[in-house]
């Protein structure tokens, strides 16, 4: 892993469109400023990564899942509204 | 163009191609796996299927999140209705992933903390993760009793 220091003002450039600029400084907390194009994903590795394992376990599913939401009860669901899939068309 | 898909949870399955919703980043955690399709459950469910098609292996309980919360206003930034070329409420749709765990299905979750944000025109979608919002990424979906149930 590349280490590099920067001062408060200064940037790092990644690639030829990807600016990282250190904002302030406080408290242990460092405030970053990102500049790239607009298809580049940037997230908060924490939380990027529990959405991550949570895609993962939601992609195992139960042997018998077919069974389980078959004998679900429609009351036993928590619903406010009774139709499904009414905002747009998509099936 | 129909497609077929031989899936693991679903069986044979055969698809028009312009049925297909492409995410171009793939979703976080699977980022080779592009094109998905919708699959309902028996008429009236509120769950229903999302299938992998470079996967057939690949398939999630999804659902439409107004089912369960008919408040539920996710703070979605300008740049990624931009990015997707969602201009209106017309092209917007959004789907939740559900968590079924293998040890205890009852006690399902979904995550409205990352809703699934898709352009119901040009089909193409993207998993968006909502930073600054209180909605949970794990909010059971069954009532307490049945929950609890061990």
């Amino acid at each position: 892993m590349l280490v590099l220091t920067r001062k408060l003002g200064e940037e790092i450039v990644i690639g030829e469109e990807i600016r990282v600029i250190v904002v302030e400084i406080k408290r242990g907390a460092v405030k970053l400023g990102i500049a790239a194009p607009p298809h580049t994903s940037i997230h908060r590795q924490e939380v990027f990564s529990k959405i991550q394992d949570e895609n993962k376990k939601a992609g195992v599913l139960p042997e018998n899942i077919r069974e389980i939401l078959k004998n679900a009860k429609p009351e036993s669901f928590k619903m406010n509204r009774k139709s499904p899939l009414t905002n747009n068309e998509l099936s | 163009m129909i497609i077929e898909v031989n899936s693991a949870k679903l069986g044979s399955l055969k698809v028009d191609s312009d049925r297909l919703i492409t995410f171009p980043d793939g979703i976080p955690g699977f980022p080779k796996v592009k094109r998905y399709f919708v699959v309902e459950n028996d008429k009236g469910h509120p769950l229903c299927w999302l299938q992998a098609v470079e996967d057939p292996e690949l398939a999630f309980v999804v659902t439409d999140p107004f089912i369960f919360d008919s408040q539920y206003q996710p703070p979605i930034p300008a740049e990624e209705f931009k990015r997707l070329e969602i201009d209106g409420g017309e092209s917007l749709a959004l789907l939740i992933i559900v968590n079924v765990p293998q040890e205890d299905p009852l006690k399902m979750t979904a995550n409205f903390m990352a809703p699934l944000v898709i352009n119901a025109k040009t089909r193409l979608g993207k998993q968006v993760i909502l930073y600054d919002s209180h909605y949970s990424h794990h909010k059971p979906l069954l009532t307490a009793p049945a929950a609890s149930r061990p």
